[in-house]
């Protein structure tokens, strides 16, 4: 009995010296072989390719390669953009519009309204535009994300004291469902058409382009009337959505060396990751 | 006794257990990284100016052990364009692509953290030594999601590839690259980088005075 419990003990001291030597033992293996490090099967193309690869970064193996350029092929999404020029200019535009005009304005309203105050009115009009992704969720045959979305509409207008407070985000079944026509017409299999930058309103295609003109139909703030208060409350809206996200383009600009294509790029991807969503 | 030598015994090998199941987890692996970082961010001791280097300092060392920036910066150039650029060059462009990148970013939580909470939602393991691990940053109520793309090297869970808000970084540096070496040549692509470095440098210095 004694001599059986001994071997368990040294059985189980053994496998949980396993967990922790694992890094040890994988380590050593790359030395040894270029082979891979799991139980995958090795790749067949790895004899052919080594002597091509010699040169390649070291501590890479051939199958981790493949892996990472799989992985960076899956990351690039292209759109024609066959009015680059004026695009272009847009995007320039709207980059002045932004340092000039914009961001001064976002930042001394950020200084002035306290955040509790802002992130109301950002909620108010996020519950405001409630039928624009309902209607799309119908669209979609998504009913049970349109029911959720009624849902919070009913209890962030009421308990939320006109949507300015979100209560149903203390629910996560309640969360939004953010969906527009761009995306209803992505889920029907319409492709992008091509790209456009648009002042003022920044990138879009001419699917999203087409989408959000339906879209306003369903945004309430577009039948205030006269139509310069409607456009007024949209200017406002602007600033405040704005004051939450200063720093960020000045990143995405720094952080590339082509902020045109590489905002391009970035706009298309998310809106592929959104409508498959 | 005995029943206390198989007690003991029990208790060893339920600890076995639950070490193996633990053992080797990519979200468990990342989520210590994340918290340090995390930690470094609200130590009140870096609040001065002057100490934002040190602190910076302190995020790359954690950074350096769970990001494989080696294959990052590999990734961003295709696979026939790397055959172009000699073994000075590669060395030259991997060092300044994760210096770029990582004063990017570091400066940009450094300037804008403001105790957002990181969640991590879940992993999803596509082979043995690949995964992903879904995260979102809570800003308020803003929601900022972020997946990485880990593999198993040497024994540790890697992070080789970043979504933010479903953008792919390796795919939009690599599109971008692709695009300048059509026109430029690899040194100008690395001294462009250098001077994106620089930029950075020059940027701190001033906010520090």
């Amino acid at each position: 009995m004694r001599c059986i419990s001994i071997i368990v003990i040294v059985l189980a001291v053994y496998t949980t010296g396993c967990a922790h030597n694992s890094a040890m033992t994988r380590s050593v293996a790359p030395l040894t072989a270029s082979s891979p490090q799991n139980s995958d099967p090795p790749p067949l193309s790895g004899d052919q390719k080594s002597s091509e690869d010699k040169n390649e970064t070291p501590g890479l193996s051939d199958q981790d390669l493949n892996t990472l350029y799989a992985e960076a092929e899956a990351g690039v999404v292209h759109v024609a953009d066959p009015i680059e020029p004026f695009n272009r200019a847009m995007y320039h535009f709207n980059d002045k519009f932004y340092f000039w005009i914009l961001k001064p304005v976002a930042q001394g309203y950020k200084f002035l309204v306290p955040t509790p105050l802002r992130t109301g009115v950002k909620n108010f009009f996020y519950n405001l535009i409630t039928p624009v992704r309902m209607v799309n969720c119908i669209l979609q045959g998504k009913f049970y994300s349109a029911g959720t979305e009624f849902t919070r509409f009913v209890i962030n207008s009421t308990v939320g004291m006109l949507g300015f407070v979100d209560p149903a985000q203390n629910y996560p079944m309640l969360k939004a469902k953010e969906e527009d026509l761009g995306q209803t017409f992505g889920n029907y299999g319409i492709g992008n058409g091509c790209y456009i930058v648009w002042p003022f309103l920044g990138p879009s295609t001419l699917r999203d382009t087409v989408g959000m003109t339906g879209d306003l139909f369903l945004n309430p703030v577009n039948y205030v009337r006269p139509a310069e208060a409607a456009l007024g409350i949209t200017a406002y809206e602007k600033v405040n959505t704005t004051s939450f996200y200063i720093g960020d383009y000045e990143a995405i600009k720094e952080a590339s060396l082509d902020p045109y294509s590489a905002i391009r790029d970035a706009y298309i991807q998310n809106r592929k990751k959104k409508t498959k969503e | 006794m005995n029943i206390k030598t198989t007690s003991w015994v029990l208790i060893l090998i339920i600890f076995g257990m639950t070490h193996l199941a633990h053992a080797d987890q990519p979200m468990d692996e990342l989520k210590g990284p994340v918290e340090q970082i995390i930690h470094i961010l609200k130590d009140p001791q870096y609040k001065a100016a002057s100490k934002k280097e040190l602190q910076q300092e302190k995020m790359w060392e954690i950074a350096r052990n769970i990001f494989d920036f080696n294959a990052i910066a590999r990734g961003t150039i295709t696979r026939y364009r790397w055959a172009d650029f000699t073994p000075r060059q590669r060395e030259e462009f991997i060092d300044v692509f994760t210096k770029f990148i990582g004063d990017i970013y570091f400066k940009k939580i450094q300037s804008e953290y403001h105790n957002e909470n990181v969640v991590f939602l879940k992993q999803e393991m596509f082979t043995e030594s690949k995964a992903r691990v879904m995260t979102k940053i809570q800003r308020g109520t803003i929601e900022i999601p972020i997946d990485y793309s880990m593999w198993l090297q040497n024994g540790r869970w890697k992070i080789f590839n970043v979504y933010v808000e479903g953008v792919s970084l390796l795919g939009n540096y690599r599109d971008q690259f692709e695009r300048f070496l059509t026109n430029s040549s690899i040194e100008d692509l690395i001294s462009e980088l250098k001077k994106k470095v620089e930029q950075q440098k020059k940027e701190e210095n001033v906010e520090k005075k």
